[in-house]
């Protein structure tokens, strides 16, 4: 039964060498790492873009960028880092580390999981072609409210080449969502229960709910915009009985979830790696896992927060807003079970702990000022200022980024056999770190005085200059520290010998107990799992300690 | 250490109560169904807000003709569910009969809404009147490109079951392939009742 026509199993296929055995594979750890090298590639092109951006705002009438092209470069930085990059690069963490975490030598259907692959670089494409065409990109902003986006106000061909670049993401994103659903459901081995999956695991079973569930509502809205602007419909045109509010309650609708989507695999990397590297258990692994559940549940409720200044209704603005703000409990559980996890414990500062630590200060300063900003009057006064573009950065950067790159120091070592320089990897985590706060801490000022996001210049005189050349200069400070990564990255591949081992950092968890990189097949013979530590259980009992992780059953 | 076989794996599967593919599947009309929420949403969000609907001057939607595209429809869901039974039962004739049943009113049913979007373009709704236009169009539209898509599906179902690429035991492609016609079936259903019957 299992092994119908969609799901025969990835090794019957023909073996390829070089080039053609990445371009053809149906691997999941190939394509787990090409999800990740496409992704820091989007990464970094967002990030010139954004670099582009600052460099414009520095100074009052900076003269860098024209406004059209500054519309355009803000809003392909942030369609770039949320749609290329940190939606997908959660997807490919999941690739490469969520079958060999629950014991499955693939994922339950590799050749739609190769599809989702290689939609991402296609849509890249459609998205990034539109700079070369008349008129240019998208240019509205990532939200593109219309009227602004209809057929009059814009005109180029921009904005429908984003809404398919889009539509193609959605698709390579409930691909890989059912996916990993379906392979964590059906392909976990014996012993592995769903109460003793790795948290990552846990967590990208709750993000891909939601993607599953809240993608397909803005491929129903991304259409009616599309006939809105091409075949004469009029879904968002009050003239004609249509409303351009309807476009911001079905596009939040996807897109507050989308938050989750982009954070929820992020906390799964730090959950992983602050117990590692605090030699302890992860400190109430079930509340973890429901907070996690109730943030993806809640998740769905909320997305009127971003709508307050439309003028709902007060009942439902008040309720949004007291939502919104539940939302901070299982996040504070959260907080408190990776404080619990690290207290007491002997902690190691190798570069992943770093970056996970560095995590949950950033994700904190994000998470209160988000909890603030959801109060109906401070939303108010708040809205569209540089305010919004500070939390959103605290969360995706502090939080999402740095997680990312716990994860990426945290298995580099299991992907490669070697280990990224560590000097180098505190040196980015510190530079990282300083600029992310001179960037976006200025940004809650301005915003406090009053500057609007979204604006190509601005009058000397204000007291928005300052704080400006500060984020600016903090930008340039992050930009410094990629520069470091990357370095890092090509040195530490070519240069550094294979001392990494099967378990570099005395893991947990299933990856830590194969061969780095894993064979093939991942697994010849499956460990016992009595736990959800099932590596640590096995290196207790070769070291002769009869000790296991206390069951959750 | 105690290990196990790895393929213990594939015991293990049996236990899950559904199978790998009818489970993808039934993940992906979950999602399909959220596509088709987010659209009724609009158009219910539209409708609520417009002083009257239809509104004042518009051509109306025939509720004879959308009922008589229901009936093949519907129709054609149980003639694929006849299909199914036969090739659970290893019934070749009822199988080639089924399917071709649901193939032949699904193609129909697509003739037939095309015709019905000629003939009200004649009577002047287009895409371009007003939101009544509008969401009629972009829903059945959006609802016909599935059709479409459950028909090729049907269509190679059909293909390999004439083959015999089917057993009573291995059939899942059928039994995947026809959920989701009933699926497109049932969203037509609902369509149905929202654009041409409510008042």
């Amino acid at each position: 039964m299992a092994t119908g026509a969609i799901a025969r199993p990835a090794h019957e296929a023909k073996e390829y060498t070089g080039l053609l055995a990445w371009l053809l594979t149906t691997d999941h750890k190939k394509i787990g790492i090409m999800y990740l090298i496409f992704t820091i590639i989007f990464f970094f092109t967002g990030g010139v873009l954004a670099l582009l951006v600052r460099l414009q705002l520095a100074w009052s009438d900076a003269g860098i960028l024209s406004q059209d092209q500054y519309n355009q470069f803000f809003t392909m930085h942030a369609s770039t880092m949320l749609f290329l990059f940190v939606i997908p690069v959660g997807a490919g963490f999941a690739n490469y580390l969520l079958p060999l975490m629950i014991g499955a030598k693939d994922m339950a259907y590799p050749r739609i999981n190769a599809l989702s692959l290689w939609l991402i670089p296609l849509a890249a494409l459609v998205m990034f072609s539109s700079f070369f065409i008349e008129g240019g990109s998208a240019a509205a902003g990532w939200t593109e409210y219309p009227p602004l986006t209809n057929g009059t106000f814009m005109p180029g061909k921009g904005t429908d080449l984003w809404i398919l670049g889009v539509q193609i993401l959605g698709i390579s994103s409930v691909g890989g969502a059912i996916n990993f659903l379906v392979t964590t459901m059906t392909m976990r081995a014996p012993g592995m229960t769903l109460a003793r999956m790795p948290i990552f695991v846990w967590m990208i079973v709750v993000t891909s709910v939601l993607v599953t569930f809240a993608t397909p509502v803005l491929a129903g809205v991304l259409t009616m915009l599309f006939t809105d602007r091409n075949v004469g419909t009029s879904f968002f045109d009050p003239r004609e009985g249509g409303n351009p509010i309807l476009w911001q309650q079905l596009f939040w609708f996807y897109s507050h979830p989308a938050v989750y989507i982009m954070v929820l695999p992020a906390m799964g990397i730090i959950s992983e790696v602050l117990p590692v590297f605090s030699r302890k258990p992860l400190f109430g692994y079930k509340a973890v896992i429901y907070a996690g559940a109730a943030i993806g549940v809640l998740g769905f409720t909320v997305w009127m927060h971003h709508m307050f200044a439309t003028g709902l209704s007060a009942p439902l603005t008040i309720w949004t807003m007291f939502a919104t703000m539940s939302i901070g409990v299982p996040t504070g559980v959260k907080m408190f079970n990776w404080l619990g996890t690290m207290w007491g414990g002997s902690i190691s500062l190798k570069a992943p702990m770093l970056f996970a630590v560095g995590f949950l200060f950033m994700f904190l300063i994000g998470g209160i000022d988000g909890v603030y900003s959801a109060f109906v009057p401070v939303d108010y006064a708040l809205n569209d200022t540089y305010w919004v573009v500070s939390h959103i950065h605290y969360v995706l950067f502090g939080g999402s980024v740095f997680g990312i790159f716990a994860g990426i120091f945290y298995w580099f070592p299991k992907m490669t056999g070697k280990f990224l320089n560590e000097t180098l990897g505190k040196l980015q985590f510190w530079l990282m770190l300083i600029g992310m706060n001179l960037t976006f801490m200025p940004m809650h000022i301005l915003g406090l005085k009053g500057m609007p996001r979204r604006i190509a210049d601005y009058e000397a005189g204000l007291g928005w200059e300052y704080w400006n050349l500060v984020a600016t200069i903090g930008a340039f400070t992050i930009g410094v520290s990629m520069m470091v990564f990357i370095a890092n990255f090509f040195m530490s591949l070519k240069t550094a010998p294979k001392t990494a081992g099967d378990d570099p950092w005395e893991g947990n968890t299933l990856e830590w107990m194969i061969s780095s990189p894993p064979p093939e097949q991942n697994f010849d013979t499956l460990p016992e799992i009595n736990s959800e530590r099932p590596a640590w259980d096995a290196r207790m009992q070769r070291q002769g300690f009869a000790g296991r992780t206390q069951q959750h059953s | 250490m105690t290990t196990h076989a790895a393929t213990a794996q594939a015991a293990h599967l049996g236990e899950q109560g559904m199978s790998r593919g009818m489970f993808g599947m039934v993940l992906f009309i979950a999602s399909e169904i959220m596509l088709f929420g987010g659209l009724f949403a609009g158009y219910f969000y539209m409708r609520n807000q417009a002083a009257s609907w239809p509104p004042e001057g518009v051509h109306e939607v025939d509720p004879v003709t959308g009922g008589i595209l229901t009936a093949i429809l519907v129709i054609s869901g149980l003639s694929a569910h006849m299909g199914v039974v036969g090739a659970k039962a290893g019934n070749q004739g009822l199988f080639i009969f089924g399917l071709a049943g649901a193939l032949l009113l699904g193609t129909i049913f697509i003739g037939g809404q095309i015709y019905e979007w000629f003939l009200l373009m004649d009577h002047g709704l287009t895409a371009e009147s007003g939101v009544y236009g509008s969401s009629f169009y972009v829903l059945t539209g959006f609802h016909g490109a599935h059709v479409i898509v459950g028909l090729a599906m049907l269509l190679v179902v059909f293909i390999r079951g004439f083959w015999r690429d089917f057993t009573p035991k291995r059939h899942l492609f059928v039994d995947a392939s026809v959920l989701y016609w009933h699926f497109v079936d049932i969203v037509w259903v609902f369509l149905y009742a929202a654009l041409y019957v409510l008042v």
